[in-house]
């Protein structure tokens, strides 16, 4: 049927086009000697193709539902939703930037395996997300949901689940661009009013005031709960403690342009601060959440877990996949070389030395590893692991330290080896290494140069590391695949937001506060709570980066500090190299540059450009500086 | 066989008959110029890439995007790919105060000039080579104030665009802490140590807390160091 009504629009097109194309068949079908038969019999079939432009077969396609229809089914909107949710811009496991880079690989969390992290930093376009066409299909729904048929409650839901995703989707965009068009209602084109539909930008301030509105609602109309992998009042709530911080540092920490686009007035910190706080508060207050600690005596475990069992007190809010329907490629991507998955592209996170050393000692101390006395001499440790023994057992349940397992293999991260004091090191893990004649001897040698997953060769480890987070343990290898993961995404969970509350409450002069909720994190990780002298905001900030490292908040708590510039400006990061000594029968540890390029953080990437095909339809889009 | 004949005659009289030249002339204009700084009345020292952009708007042009494009580290710019029309051109984006567009006529190869106050200005800069080490020794001026200044840093490179991006060596010193009018009055020097005999080019940048974090360079000081 779908094909008869697409030959009749090809049969008016080609008659609109190339109106002699008749007066050619004409001739040919009557010329000499050739039997008006045939001709008879074309135009025959000629005419049962107009035939079939018959109005009685202009239907509405079966396999696709019609606006009407959706609003006239629960179900039906409930489907209608999932595709709302599902384009909300969550940096989750699968999210990476324009080179194909995770957002840690643009901080000092990460280096990749080969690609180079200036190129994605670097043009200020690494993130785009300008997503209206999303804003208008919630902005449709909101119109239409008066008219469906759903009962007063549900429609509540319905309508707080559409303001909380509203709100998703501004906030993509506030924190990439500054202030943007707000447009509340669906945009109509009548054919003469492009210049009303040419909007402008709005003021960076108003777009978060209508941003923290709209989450007000959410959490008014939403209820305490709601089914899996839907947002419920506290879900608004924890959302808005994160907005508002944004708003607060914003006004704080950076310069209002362009009359007030980008920027907000620093006399606008309090009431964001103060708002951060409020959020956070209520989440607290309402007793629904607590960190997980479901192993208290295993730290380490209990912290890995936190990322991978499904049934935890801490998510709020979670993004879940399913294998095969709709599944995702982090451990594929992330899985040391070693171990990865069949397909292979491995290793692609590899923490620097700086992202370990910021994981402190258990009793406080800062988390320099001790790989030389005092003198300088290396130290040497028969079990490398013990490197780590006593840091916040967030590092090893966050990392894979070299020589920790994964899945009951040793990851062998070896840079060399030390022999009569003689340092040899090797390109490949072939490469092998004879202690009898103490010569590097690819035949008789009996003893690896370098280690299996790193330091030598493709896709190994520029750094020593490979994170441990959110890799799924319980997963086996053969599932490692473009497809095969499905751990699920955390977006908003119970320790965010006690950091989010810790340092609202500090920007806020609420000392007190501020060190319950920092100490509540260091409790449920392990290590020595905050004197109260000692609860100051560098503090706070770091426990943020400690505790959320990877899970790609810092690429933003960076921006919106405004120390991007300073920590990512021309600087190289560091590795942890192993080197096996042969006659202490023990290893030693160096440190080296990891990678090939130095990061740097342009000031202009503070705000993302603004892609110019959007401006090139809308002249009133004014620019971000600098671009 | 005649019909054959003007059926695969046809569609090369439409190809000939498509063959009239109905394209615009390629942009013949060009614009260029220097940007002065009017406290060393020197070039203006910027970095690239981006040290200060060019924007030009195109009489009758509303509906066009602007065109943009960055000006060069020793403070001059060119354009040489643009319509001959009137324009309003707008330096920005640099390490100087907003100055006014100013309208011009473009023709095959027109000059402009600007007048800029920069945020700051490095004066009286020396660089000192000696074995493993540099001394650069420099004076802070401005002409304007603006924002508190934030730091003073010497850098050294092995390639001749250093800047504040691209540097192997730096001695920086945060001096947020002291009030501008001593730092006005001070005279510097920095010594960056540890380097290798060769060639190097040196800088000394200066910065305020601008908005954009936009630093005023020194001239690039090329030294061998013996």
């Amino acid at each position: 049927m779908k094909t008869s009504i697409n030959t009749c629009e090809f049969m008016e097109s080609r008659n609109k086009y190339i109106p002699a194309s008749h007066d050619y068949i004409k001739p040919a079908c009557f010329r000499k000697g050739k039997k008006p038969i045939a001709c008879i019999i074309l135009l025959l079939l000629g005419a049962g193709f107009f035939h079939s432009c018959d109005s009685r077969l202009d239907i509405a396609p079966i396999n696709i539902l019609t606006e009407e229809q959706i609003f006239q089914s629960e179900s039906a909107i409930d489907a209608y939703m999932v595709s709302l949710y599902d384009r909300m811009q969550m940096e989750d496991l699968t999210f990476r930037t324009g080179a194909g880079n995770y957002l840690a690989h643009n901080t000092d969390e990460v280096m990749h395996h080969f690609t180079d992290e200036k190129s994605s930093i670097i043009d200020g376009t690494g993130t785009q997300w300008w997503g209206y066409d999303n804003v208008r299909n919630v902005n449709d729904l909101m119109e239409k949901l008066p008219n469906s048929i759903l009962g007063e409650t549900k429609r509540k839901q319905v309508l707080g689940e559409a303001k909380y995703i509203r709100a998703y989707y501004y906030f993509s965009m506030v924190k990439r661009y500054g202030g943007i068009p707000i447009i509340k209602n669906v945009q109509n084109f009548t054919g003469d009013n492009l210049e009303e539909l040419q909007v402008s930008r709005d003021k960076h301030e108003d777009v978060y005031d209508f941003i923290a509105n709209d989450l007000d609602s959410a959490a008014l109309l939403l209820g305490e709960t709601n089914s899996k992998g839907r947002v419920n009042k506290y879900a608004a709530l924890a959302l808005k403690s994160r907005v508002m911080l944004y708003a607060a540092s914003e006004a704080k920490y950076a310069s209002v342009q362009l009359d007030g686009i980008i920027g907000i007035p620093s006399a606008s910190a309090g009431k964001y601060w103060q708002a951060a706080y409020d959020a956070a508060e209520a989440v607290i207050a309402s007793g629904k959440y607590e960190l997980y600690n479901k192993n208290p005596t295993d730290k380490a475990a209990n912290f890995q877990m936190l990322f991978l069992d499904e049934n935890n007190p801490e998510a709020i809010f979670s993004k879940y996949y399913s294998y095969p329907d709709k599944g995702h490629f982090y451990d594929m991507l992330v899985l040391p070389f070693g171990v990865r998955g069949p397909e292979g592209y491995g290793s692609n996170m590899g923490p620097t030395l700086e992202c370990v050393e910021q994981f402190e000692y258990i009793d406080g101390t800062p988390g320099t590893l001790r790989i030389t006395d005092s003198a300088g001499n290396p130290i040497y440790y028969a079990n490398p692991v013990d490197l780590f023994k006593d840091k916040d057992p967030r590092c090893v349940a966050s990392i894979i330290v070299p020589f920790s397992e994964w899945q009951e293999t040793v990851i062998d991260v070896q840079a060399g080896i030390y022999d009569l004091g003689q340092k040899y090191e090797a390109g490949d893990y072939s490469a092998l290494y004879n202690v009898e004649t103490h010569q590097p001897d690819n035949i008789n040698g009996t003893l690896h140069i370098v280690g299996l997953n790193g330091f030598g060769g493709n896709e190994k480890t520029q750094t020593g590391f490979y994170v441990r987070k959110y890799l799924d343990v319980n997963q086996p290898r053969s599932r490692a695949t473009q497809n095969g993961s499905d751990q699920a995404w955390i977006d908003l969970r119970y320790g965010e937001v006690l950091l989010n509350y810790a340092e609202a409450a500090f920007e806020s002069g609420r000392t007190e506060e501020a060190k319950w909720a920092v100490n509540a994190i260091r409790e449920r990780a392990g290590i020595r709570l905050l004197e109260d002298q000692e609860v100051t905001l560098e503090r706070i900030r770091h426990e943020r980066i400690v505790e959320l490292a990877f899970e790609n908040h810092r690429w933003w708590d960076y921006r919106r500090w405004r120390i991007s510039d300073d920590i990512l400006s021309n600087t190289r990061f560091h590795a942890l190299k192993p080197y096996y000594d042969v006659q202490a029968e023990a290893y030693r540890f160096e440190t080296g540059i990891a990678g090939r390029f130095p990061k740097t953080f342009p000031v202009r990437a503070y705000y993302e450009r603004i892609d110019p095909g959007e401006i090139t339809r809308n002249p009133n889009i004014i620019q971000n500086p600098n671009y | 066989m005649k019909y054959k004949k003007i059926l695969f005659l046809l569609p090369i009289l439409l190809f000939f008959a498509a063959c009239e030249i109905d394209n615009y002339d390629e942009p013949d204009g060009g614009i260029y110029g220097t940007l002065t700084d009017n406290i060393t009345n020197e070039p203006l020292q910027s970095e690239q890439p981006n040290g200060f952009n060019i924007k030009l708007f195109e009489r009758d042009g509303q509906m066009n995007s602007p065109i943009i494009f960055s000006g060069k580290p020793d403070g001059t710019y060119e354009n040489a790919w643009i319509f001959q029309n009137e324009y309003k051109v707008l330096p920005t984006e640099g390490a100087f105060f907003p100055v006014d567009t100013i309208t011009v006529n473009v023709g095959a190869r027109t000059e402009l000039n600007f007048t800029v106050t920069p945020f700051l200005a490095v004066v009286d800069a020396s660089v000192q080579p000696s074995a493993g080490k540099v001394t650069a020794s420099y004076g802070i001026a401005r002409s304007r104030v603006g924002d508190k200044i934030i730091e003073r840093k010497t850098l050294v490179s092995k390639i001749p665009t250093v800047n504040n991006a691209i540097y192997n060596w730096k001695q920086d010193t945060n001096v947020s802490g002291i009030a501008d009018e001593a730092l006005l009055e001070a005279s510097f020097t920095d010594e960056v140590t540890g380097l290798p005999s060769g060639n190097y080019y040196v800088r000394i940048a200066v910065t305020t807390n601008n908005a954009l974090k936009r630093y005023n360079y020194s001239k690039v000081f090329e030294v061998t160091i013996p």
